[in-house]
């Protein structure tokens, strides 16, 4: 039974990864980044199932708290490209210093 | 009948996660992911943890993914997708073949699965009453109507404007 959430897990974990790798899109590597935590948060329970520690939500809560910010700042820099009409591309989000 | 329905799920959850990459539309981008949380839930409860699901399930669909609707998803529709798809794929086999080979070469996560019946989050009076049955079901249903309001409203302002 352990070993599907396993393969689950590191399935997620490596289309996140390699989703990554070879991406462009802004928002899509933002979401890319949700994946891989899905995978830990799934991971980590899995695991957490047989193992004798009691401590699983200060890990979670490491977790949720990172993709709330995630989410936030890609909402901030959403807001960004929309209003000055530039490309969804990463290599030219570095035009936002230049103005 | 678990086992079947853990590997559903799963298989879910992988499409899911693929076609974040496959889809145009932000729109579906961000429904195709609000539906992997979901899934994450579900195999939460699948591993006998129902105080965790419930919390999950609160925080990624009503936190999370309501944000990204709002914020991402209502304002417009962008073109632009740039992905490779040989180096996605090599690397996805490349990474899932290291992390594979590492966790199951050494044969400890198999003792680990035959040694012992897990265990479930110690559950206190509040999460005790979430977690009966019918609550459950009753709340994933909630859910499951709140984002078919959410994202008709949507689709209707994009319509409008």
């Amino acid at each position: 039974m352990l070993d599907y959430f396993v393969i689950i897990g590191l399935g997620l974990l490596s289309i996140g990864i390699a989703g990554i790798i070879g991406s462009r899109h802004f928002v899509v590597i933002i979401l890319l980044i949700e994946i891989i935590l899905v995978a830990a948060s799934l991971l980590a329970v899995s695991l957490y199932g047989y193992s004798n520690s009691p401590m699983i939500l200060p890990l979670l809560f490491v977790i949720w708290a990172i993709a709330a910010i995630d989410v936030i700042a890609l909402v901030v820099l959403y807001r960004y490209t929309t209003l000055f009409k530039t490309d969804l591309d990463v290599s030219k989000l570095s035009k936002y210093g230049e103005r | 009948m678990v086992y079947f329905i853990v590997l559903i799920l799963g298989l879910l959850a992988l499409a899911s996660s693929i076609s974040v990459l496959l889809f145009r539309n932000i729109l579906h981008i961000a429904a195709a992911i609000s539906v992997l949380f979901v899934l994450n839930s579900l195999l939460f409860l699948a591993l006998n943890q129902p105080t965790l699901a419930v919390i999950q399930l609160l925080i990624m669909v009503g936190g999370v993914s309501t944000y990204l609707f709002v914020g991402v998803a209502a304002i417009g529709y962008s073109k632009f997708k740039y992905t490779n798809w040989p180096a996605i794929i090599i690397s996805a086999v490349a990474i899932f073949g290291i992390l594979f080979y590492g966790a199951y070469n050494s044969g400890s996560l198999t003792a680990l699965a035959s040694a012992a019946t897990p265990q479930a989050y110690a559950a206190n009076s509040i999460s005790q009453s979430f977690s009966s049955g019918s609550s459950i079901s009753s709340l994933y249903g909630v859910i499951v109507m709140l984002f078919g309001v959410g994202i008709g409203a949507i689709k209707l302002l994009n319509r409008l404007r």
